[in-house]
């Protein structure tokens, strides 16, 4: 049996249902007149068919298959995850603090966190962030985002 | 005028001194804005669409349908080093493209894709002059059963798509559908799973989207990496296509062509749609099918030349109906109608110089972007020499710029950082992620013309049986569904 | 941890910049920087190209370039949004069409009061609204269109740009007064409700500005316009109310700035963007892209949308797309 299939199916499964619920709730209307949610609800019943497929092929498969855990354990994703957070802070910041500086901090971080040391990490992001600013905006006209102060 | 006067006179229009300039000023700017993810020709065009206002209407139209060509030429550049697709039309091309960058053939990859379209291109073109008549009538044929016919024939391709599981694949189609459907009702305006977020009212993006199941969810996979797990550094092999990958990809390219050719006169998806069904139809007639997936050069030319060949055909609507077929075309029509110029079936005799301008200029425009394209393989093979501590840090940030620069929104960031995350689960748990994007572009369409049907019909089903181009495409349908079910059932 | 710890540093300095307030005093003589015009919608459109002329036509008088930024999103009320979260000083100007502040926001709820968040600068331009069939077609006057559907109850079918849009609104007014029975087929967009006339998919079509070209193409013709008076274009095409119909077009394309803006400021702006409206080039762009010149000043376009907020409110309400409206507008 594939863990890692079966419990993907039943994300899937349980996906589907909520929103088939959900659309049966806000009316689908009828054949003749279709409403917003008819294609919702045709999508999640074909979901459901083929997760319940998916689940009973992963419970029938044999033995040897790879187990939810050992996706995890040759890898390092607390990486990932730091990368992750950093992300979302530089989202968070972005309209704040404008595209020039929150993307050289972004950067800095980013350098840093893959093992540059701190001096070759604040070149390399005034570097790759100046070039993305003058590409972007000063070339191409993108309106990047401005800040509070004005750039 | 016949076709070949009438080229004729347009190749003495394009070949002007500052139309040829023009030209190679928007083929430049098309192959930059086509490097970088998000900022497409859209972006670029509506850009500079100010600044063709000085310039006489022939020159500005020029220049346009240059950018246009040129972020085509462009578009494959990222996806094959990267992973990081610059537009729904180059995700297929992330396939197998991506893979051969990581065999050490980023080079053979990039060549196949520069010739391919310039073929396809040109061989677009040809069509065009020749059978914008006639297609242009068949396009109007077009009523919402048959797109609705075509699109599930898209989705039947599926199960080409699919490397491993057939399951996991439809389940990603129909996930992509769900996402599609994020956003207000296409007929009736209601909220669907929009959660009351304004951002969402239009929907999801496909760009971010796609910028995060492929290139970020890649860069997180690689980071994770233990040093033990790492791949050795590729070396690079030769920069271009050899004789034995030429006879491999010569019929893949003519294949593609004629499928983009087909396709680009669908209004909305076509080019799109072109490219999955020109993936789909290689791996069926291979004799090698395992190879696909895993940087079979096939799978890179095929879909190039069937999206440059589309984007040829979709000049079609616009110069003989006035119909823009796509975004890009929609820009390029107000760029007309600024120049004073009604795009539609009077074109060709009240504007010929324009008609016949543009054709002539899109040939020159295919030989420059061959020539202006080919010097720069060997400089876009060397980003993959830069070390991963220094690359992946600038992979995230052309990630970051091109989900923004789509519609100039901080929103779109957010979801391709989400994509990314989600891209990195469905790796872990062996879902693919380009049944998801198919689905999710062709998910609207598919609804609206399924709706549209039942509403035309009141509800009855037969109109699908009354029309012919329909019904032949079900058919199609049925034979590809069922013939690698009695194959199997044959091998029991 | 210990490793981290420069990191947790570096995101609390990203966190106390995003904090910091600053920003220049306000300036004595208006203006003295560039303004930002946003636009709700993708370039290309006529909203876009509309207000792009006419930004081009106020920069001369105002002295100041105006950068036109493209934010869709939210069937143009995103960019509605983002014009309230951006200083209220009058660099930040907003393109959007009435039909936002009147339709959109009773449509769906939206994070800003249609009547009193915003002050109009100039309602400038509309689109050329009519009721077209191809050029093939049997019917050469609307009367003729209304008798063929009255016989064949059920089996006319229309495009529009959409459900709840005002060309289907307009549709629905005349099957209301002759009593007929129509199959409404709703496109997105007057290009693919166009297309599908052409295709001969449906019987008619009522459309926005893409109807001219095809009109002079002679591909469809023109039986009727939505305007108050007839267009100078089509002085031989009569309007709705012409015909007997109540119905008259409410989408006016306008600029708007957030309501509270120093009122000199916004007197400035007002004169300066009327002078633009006059504008040679500018009158010739709105022709070439098929709209028509209108002149609303901020009173007048105020006055507008509270008309118009509530002949739409009954109409929608009527028609049982929405039961009241999903924004309250002040």
């Amino acid at each position: 049996m594939n863990r890692r299939d079966r419990a993907s199916s039943i994300f899937f499964l349980a996906l589907a249902s909520i929103v088939l619920v959900l659309s049966v709730w806000q009316g689908i209307g009828a054949l003749g007149n279709p409403g917003a949610w008819f294609m919702p609800f045709v999508t999640c019943a074909l979901m459901i068919f083929f997760a319940l497929a998916g689940l009973s092929a992963a419970c029938r498969k044999g033995a040897g298959a790879v187990g939810v855990v050992e996706a995890w354990r040759p890898v390092r994703w607390s990486k990932n995850a730091a990368v992750l957070a950093v992300l979302a802070v530089y989202v968070a910041l972005l309209p704040y603090a404008g595209f020039l500086i929150a993307t050289f901090l972004l950067m800095s971080v980013l350098f840093r966190l893959n093992a540059l040391t701190v001096k070759a990490a604040l070149l390399a992001a005034c570097l790759s962030s100046g070039l993305a600013y003058g590409l972007f905006y000063l070339l191409l006209k993108t309106p990047l985002p401005r800040g509070i102060w004005g750039f | 005028m016949d076709a070949l006067n009438g080229l004729l006179y347009g190749l003495s229009v394009a070949c002007g001194a500052s139309n040829l300039l023009l030209l190679l000023g928007g083929c430049l700017l098309g192959t930059l804005v086509g490097v970088l993810p998000g900022l497409g020709p859209v972006g670029a065009i509506s850009i500079l669409l100010p600044l063709t206002f000085q310039l006489p209407p022939v020159g500005a139209v020029i220049m346009l349908a240059g950018i246009y060509n040129g972020a085509m030429y462009g578009g494959s550049t990222t996806s094959i080093l990267i992973n990081v697709p610059g537009e729904a039309a180059s995700v297929v091309t992330c396939l197998d493209g991506y893979r051969m960058a990581q065999k050490g053939q980023a080079g053979q990859a990039l060549g196949i894709a520069v010739f391919g379209s310039f073929i396809a291109g040109t061989l677009g073109l040809v069509g065009l002059q020749i059978a914008a008549g006639p297609l242009s009538a068949l396009a109007l044929k077009f009523g919402p059963p048959e797109y609705f016919a075509v699109i599930l024939l898209g989705f039947t391709f599926i199960v080409y798509l699919a490397q491993r599981s057939m399951i996991k694949a439809v389940l990603m189609a129909l996930t992509g559908i769900l996402l599609s459907l994020i956003g207000l009702d296409p007929i009736t305006a209601e909220q669907r799973l929009t959660f009351g977020a304004l951002h969402l009212f239009e929907g999801l993006n496909v760009v971010p989207l796609a910028i995060g199941l492929f290139g970020l969810a890649e860069v997180f996979g690689n980071l994770e990496k233990t040093a033990s797990a790492k791949i050795l550094i590729v070396k690079i092999r030769s920069l271009f296509p050899g004789r034995r990958q030429w006879l491999a990809a010569k019929w893949a390219i003519v294949r593609g062509s004629v499928i983009g050719f087909l396709m680009g006169i669908l209004p909305g998806g076509g080019p799109v749609l072109s490219t999955f069904i020109a993936y789909g139809v290689e791996k069926r007639v291979s004799r090698h099918p395992e190879k696909f997936g895993q940087g079979a050069i096939e799978g890179v030319a095929a879909p190039e030349a069937a999206n440059n060949a589309a984007a040829s055909t979709s000049f079609i609507p616009l110069l003989t109906l006035g119909i823009p077929p796509n975004v890009v075309l929609a820009v390029l029509f107000g760029a007309f109608l600024i120049h004073g110029v009604t795009p539609g079936p009077l074109l060709m005799t009240q504007h010929p110089e324009i008609f016949w301008g543009v054709i002539a200029s899109m040939y020159l425009g295919n030989v420059m972007l061959l020539i202006l394209n080919l010097p720069f393989i060997p400089l876009w093979v060397q980003v993959l020499r830069i070390p991963d501590r220094i690359l992946y840090p600038l992979i995230i940030l052309f990630c970051l710029v091109g989900a923004y620069s789509i519609n100039n929104s901080v929103f779109d960031i957010g979801v391709m950082v989400l994509f990314g995350v989600i891209g990195y689960f469905l790796k872990k748990f062996d879902y693919e992620a380009a049944p998801l994007i198919l689905g999710f572009v062709l998910g609207p369409m598919f609804e609206v013309n399924l709706r549209r049907s039942l509403l035309m019909s009141q509800g009855s089903f037969g109109i699908f049986a009354e029309r012919p181009i329909a019904l032949a495409a079900f058919a199609v349908c049925a034979v590809l569904i069922l013939l690698p079910i009695a194959k199997r059932i044959r091998k029991r | 941890m210990k490793r981290y710890r420069w990191l947790i540093a570096a995101l609390a300095a990203f966190v106390a910049i995003g904090w910091g307030e600053a920003g220049p005093g306000a300036g004595a003589a208006y203006p003295e920087r560039p303004l930002t015009l946003l636009v709700g919608f993708v370039p290309g459109g006529s909203m876009d190209l509309s207000a792009r002329a006419l930004a081009k036509a106020a920069e001369k008088i105002l002295g100041q370039p105006i950068m036109v930024e493209n934010k869709p999103g939210g069937t143009g009320t995103v960019a509605l949004a983002a014009l309230l979260s951006q200083k209220h000083d009058g660099y930040t100007l907003c393109g959007t069409p009435s039909s936002v502040l009147i339709r959109v926001s009773q449509q769906q709820p939206v994070p800003f009061k249609p009547f009193t968040s915003f002050r109009a600068v100039i309602g400038f331009t509309e689109p050329q609204l009519g009721i077209v069939v191809k050029s093939d077609a049997p019917w050469k006057t609307l009367g003729d269109l209304a008798l063929y559907a009255a016989k064949n109850p059920g089996r006319v079918k229309y495009a529009t740009t959409g459900v709840g849009s005002t060309t289907h609104a307009a549709v629905e007014a005349i099957a209301q007064r002759d009593r007929l029975q129509l199959i409404h087929v709703p496109y997105k967009g007057s290009m693919e409700a166009l297309t599908a006339l052409l295709g001969g998919h449906v019987e008619f079509a009522a459309l926005t500005s893409e109807l001219v070209p095809a009109v002079k193409a002679g591909q469809a013709r023109l039986l009727s316009v939505m305007s108050e008076k007839r267009s100078p274009k089509y002085p031989s095409v009569p309007t709705l109310k012409e015909q007997g119909y109540d119905f008259a077009n409410d989408a006016v394309f306008a600029v708007v700035a957030p309501a509270d803006i120093d009122p000199s400021v916004a007197g400035r702006l007002e004169e300066a963007f009327a002078a633009a409206a006059k504008n040679k080039e500018y009158l010739e762009t709105l022709d070439r892209i098929n709209m028509i010149p209108v002149y609303y000043n901020g009173k007048a376009f105020d006055a507008f949308l509270r008309h118009h907020w509530k002949v739409i409110n009954k109409s929608l309400t009527a028609s049982g797309a929405i039961r009241e409206a999903a924004t309250k507008p002040e």
